[in-house]
């Protein structure tokens, strides 16, 4: 399988790269891809910023709008030519994302969106209104540029579409594959650990600050390079293109790709891309229609389908799994579907396959050319195009039903967990009988849909068409049965997690292996955070590796392993022990009037284990969370290996050796079990920040 | 007025409501229908408007809100920008984008004060903010309601123990906040949502929680964007030419936006408390 995406990839490369050399390919595709280019550039610099820091920005098209006067400026104070005005772009995103940044070290969540709306506020009304900064209310041109002279290499004209293509595509390919790099990298987990809780984060070492800041400005910085490019490509930049509507534009690309998704982020690029440049701009009737479009695509995206375009392979390949258990599972308590929810998928159906209509329609060229020919008085002409499509359109639509029945159920269907089924012995209905509820169907919907609002009536709420072709609808039964009757591992990213839990419980517990089958993704994640974290291991199922049936629960997983390899000696006293490693000296914690902690002293010594007792609000957490700088203590000092910590940040002491639990697991929810191993390592291998 | 919706739906539920402004242009469109179209009485055509921006409430939290709600505030707030951008579209389809002309709600005519005038619609906006400010913040501080709302919004779950219903007193939340961006919407005829920026602005400053805050907040920013091309009059202060700067375009906007942005920087932690107590440690 790995090779046939490798391929499939590399065919995807070539026709990316070759397609514009194709002789008398329109120009306007080509600025339809470069204008995909530079969409894609925002909308990754909003996954870096919201999908993998979890920082919400709604000032993006400011940053674009900077990057793109400051590259303007550049080149006409300055005379700088393409390649470097890039940079300027860049680095003015990345500035003026830095101050967003200062703002956003203090506040979050709400509050930060609030403050990003400010700034996007505060840019569109007074820095892109100042002379200073943009020629004139309609924008900034810049001449053409050139590289090189003609006739001799190098030699680009940037006027040239085909020449700029290429440009865009690298600089977009270098903002993708060097995120990609980045989410894997010791900085990407970092991110993922900051948005997943701050504390935690902060605990395992990560100075919070730190990549919070750089966040912002690599997020910037990429925003500013969008709009330097786009100014290299159009060589003029408007404060319109750059105003709050813009900023919720991109958003808008990046929610519909799945804010967690590079991939995805680049196909919604391309949608929108062919939306604006191919539909609503090539045909100025329908323009007026591109907000309310991207609107619904929005609000579609976030009711129906959460992780956008990036999370489609996912879900194609859970809902394959789900498709294939249920054809191993049996037909048994099935329940008939009502009226209202098979009117519904009807519906769905109905709009995708209207959906994909419209597609052929614009793609044939024949809508525009009925249009045309309407506006002209001839109405023969335009009838002759619009028929066909409809013929298209009926022998399509009949086909859809036709074959997915048969297969057990439409996309619409599928969606609201119904399928289709023989009437008796419950199995699919086979060609003949699919084709017989089709014609049904069409009957029973001529007058009025009677046919389906039968369904109301029926005792076992089937429609007439189902009665006349001897089908029946039904709820498969719930999905979360599915999994539990069929023995094997059920969804691919869960076998993967697996192999991965195998892979970092080897060196725990050498011979024992996960029992997949009996596993839930919780249990792995919760196993993972005990492993990380140093607490006792959760109850999970681990099987001997050879002995696949003798499934056994096993209790304290690290207590065993610690036992192994424990160097230090065991803990006969409480006593001092030198020389010592951590001392609370006389902490007193007050919260107002209420005194959390009175003189509290302790200290823990070289190979010592202590413990610390007591009852309910005693403030043995309180005591904790100033030993470890996520509260300060009213009086009293913190010393570790000698130092004085007291007015230190977590991630210093953290980096010192110093760690934590959580009463309430604080797991990384969104990193694969590995990766939450890893950034249990994070001041391992940093570069120390003592 | 607009600032006091939003505030209302922050704290009942967490969402920053993006589509306030198209709440408020929502039912200010119904009121224009209703009034200059359907030539209905002035007062009907308040009311229906005020109704159609509770019903507007209603709609947001139904149907974005309550599914979202399992994906965190971020996207509850993204879903309310979806919603502006369709609503602002659907107002362009209907109504044209061209600015129409409200019904006259309020009296018109000037009242002689000494040497000047005062307009009396303009005068008359500012007490009914200000009594809209009162009822709010009594229905929220003193009712059951109103404590139902809060509690509801910091601990659903908690609140639920204690027999709120969390959904009905998030709802009833969005279909204030809506009837007050309506009333609003209606008042100022805001013609284009996002008009409401300002608004934000008022909310942040006053504190999203606090309601006499947001009040004051209002006042602020009111102020500033009257006072700050008033200060280009003044003669030049030394070096510094403060005229021209307050002079160029935007300046206004420009020192509201510093004051709130120095405001918020002032009032944040480093690390979020909020965070650290949600921990339960």
């Amino acid at each position: 399988v790995r090779d046939w995406k490798g391929f499939l990839g590399a065919l995807g490369m070539i026709v990316v790269l070759v397609w514009p050399l194709v002789p008398h390919v329109p120009s306007d595709l080509l600025g339809t891809a470069i204008l995909a280019s530079s969409y894609g550039i925002v909308a990754l610099s909003l996954v870096l910023l919201i999908g993998m820091v979890g920082q919400i920005s709604l000032a993006q098209a400011s940053l674009v709008g900077i990057g793109a006067f400051a590259a303007a400026l550049a080149t006409k104070k300055l005379g700088w030519g393409f390649p470097f005005t890039l940079a300027v772009g860049a680095g003015a995103g990345a500035g003026l994302a830095a101050l967003i940044g200062a703002v956003g070290l203090r506040v979050r969540g709400l509050y930060l969106a609030v403050a990003t709306l400010i700034f996007a506020f505060v840019c569109d009304q007074y820095l892109f209104a100042q002379p200073w900064m943009v020629e004139s209310p309609s924008g900034t041109s810049i001449a053409a540029q050139v590289i090189g002279t003609k006739g001799q290499l190098p030699y680009f004209d940037l006027a040239d579409r085909h020449i700029f293509y290429y440009v865009a595509l690298a600089v977009a390919a270098g903002v993708v594959y060097g995120l990609a790099n980045l989410r894997e990298s010791r900085i990407g987990r970092a991110f993922a650990a900051i948005r997943g809780s701050e504390v935690a984060a902060a605990s395992l070492g990560i100075n919070v600050v730190r990549y919070k800041l750089m966040g912002f400005m690599l997020a910037g910085g990429i925003a500013g390079l969008g709009g330097a490019l786009s100014l290299a490509g159009s060589r003029t930049v408007a404060p319109a293109q750059f105003n709050f509507q813009s900023s919720l534009f991109f958003l808008s690309i990046a929610v519909v790709g799945g804010l967690r998704s590079i991939g995805g982020a680049v196909f919604s690029a391309l949608l929108f891309a062919v939306l604006v440049g191919e539909v609503f701009f090539r045909y100025p009737a329908v323009g007026k229609y591109l907000t309310l479009v991207s609107g619904i695509v929005l609000a579609v995206v976030l009711l129906f389908f959460r992780g956008g375009l990036g999370a489609v392979p996912e879900r194609a390949s859970l809902l394959w799994d789900r498709y294939l258990a249920d054809r191993r599972a049996g037909h048994s308590d099935l329940r008939p579907a009502a009226f209202w929810i098979r009117a519904f998928a009807y519906l769905i159906d109905s709009l995708l396959l209207g959906v994909a209509l419209t597609v052929v329609g614009f793609l044939t060229r024949i809508y525009p050319a009925a249009w045309v020919a309407f506006a002209a008085g001839n109405r023969t002409g335009a009838m002759g195009g619009l028929a066909f499509l409809y013929l298209v359109g009926f022998v399509g639509a009949a086909a859809y039903f036709v074959v997915l029945w048969q297969h057990g159920a439409t996309v619409g269907m599928r969606m609201l967990g119904l399928r289709v089924i023989d009437e008796k012995g419950g199995g699919p209905i086979g060609y003949p009988r699919a084709v017989l509820r089709y014609l049904g169907l069409q009957i029973s919907s001529l007058p009025l849909y009677l046919g389906l609002i039968w369904a109301g009536w029926d005792g076992r709420k089937q429609g007439w068409h189902d009665k006349f072709a001897r089908t029946a609808v039904v709820y498969r039964h719930g999905s979360e049965a599915v999994g539990e009757r069929s023995g094997e591992p059920r969804f691919g990213w869960l076998s993967q997690r697996v192999e991965k839990m195998n892979l970092a419980l080897k060196g725990l517990l050498p011979g024992w292996r996960v029992a997949d089958d009996r596993l839930r993704p919780l249990d792995i994640t919760s196993l993972v955070s005990r492993i990380s974290t140093q607490g006792e291991a959760q109850v999970i199922p681990l099987q001997r590796v050879g002995e696949p049936k003798d499934s056994v629960a096993v209790r304290s997983l690290l207590r065993s392993a610690a036992g192994t390899d424990s160097t230090a000696g065991t803990p006969t006293s409480l006593g001092r022990r030198e020389p010592v490693y951590m001392e609370a000296d006389h902490i007193t914690v007050r919260f107002g009037g209420l005194t959390a902690v009175d003189e509290a002293t302790i200290q823990v010594g070289a190979g010592e284990i202590v413990g610390l007792i007591g009852p309910n609000g005693a403030g043995k957490t309180t005591l904790f969370n100033s030993i470890l700088g996520l509260n300060e203590p009213t009086e009293g000092k913190v010393m570790l290996f000698g130092e004085n910590v007291t007015k230190w940040p977590v991630h210093r002491r953290a980096a010192l050796g110093v760690g934590r639990t959580f009463q309430f697991l604080q797991l990384f929810a969104d990193l694969t079990v590995f990766e939450n191993l890893l950034v249990a390592t994070h001041r391992e291998f940093g570069p120390c920040c003592a | 007025m607009l600032a006091l919706g939003i505030t209302v739906i922050y704290q009942a539920s967490r969402v920053l409501n993006l589509a306030h402004g198209a709440m408020a242009m929502g039912a200010a469109y119904v009121t224009y229908q209703f009034g200059s179209h359907w030539h209905t009485p002035v007062w009907l055509a308040v009311t229906v408007g005020i109704a159609f921006g509770g019903l507007f409430g209603v709609f947001l939290e139904r149907v974005f809100i309550r599914q979202l709600r399992s994906a965190g505030p971020t996207t509850q707030t993204v879903g309310t920008v979806a919603v502006l951008t369709l609503t602002i579209a659907a107002a362009a389809q209907i109504f044209g984008s061209l600015p129409v002309s409200a019904p006259q709600v309020l009296p018109t005519g000037a009242l002689q004060l000494g040497h000047g005038q005062v307009l009396w619609d303009l005068l008359l906006i500012f007490p009914i903010g200000v009594a809209g400010a009162i009822v709010l913040f009594a229905l929220l501080q003193f009712t059951d309601i109103g404590l139902a709302m809060r509690g509801a919004a910091q601990n659903r779950r908690g609140a639920a123990l204690r027999g709120i219903d969390p959904d009905r007193t998030t709802m009833l939340a969005w279909v204030i906040g809506g009837a007050y961006a309506g009333l609003a919407g209606i008042l100022l005829s805001y013609g284009v949502a996002l008009g409401v920026l300002p608004a934000f602005v008022a909310a942040l400053i006053g504190g999203l929680d606090s309601m006499p805050g947001v009040l004051l907040g209002a006042v602020i920013v009111g102020l500033t964007q009257g006072l700050v091309p008033a200060i280009a009059l003044l003669p030049k202060i030394g070096p510094l030419n403060v005229a021209t700067v307050a002079q160029s375009q935007g300046a206004p906007q420009l020192v509201l936006g510093v004051l709130a942005l120095v405001v918020m920087a002032s009032r944040g932690s480093r690390l979020a408390a909020a965070d650290t107590r949600s921990d339960t440690l």
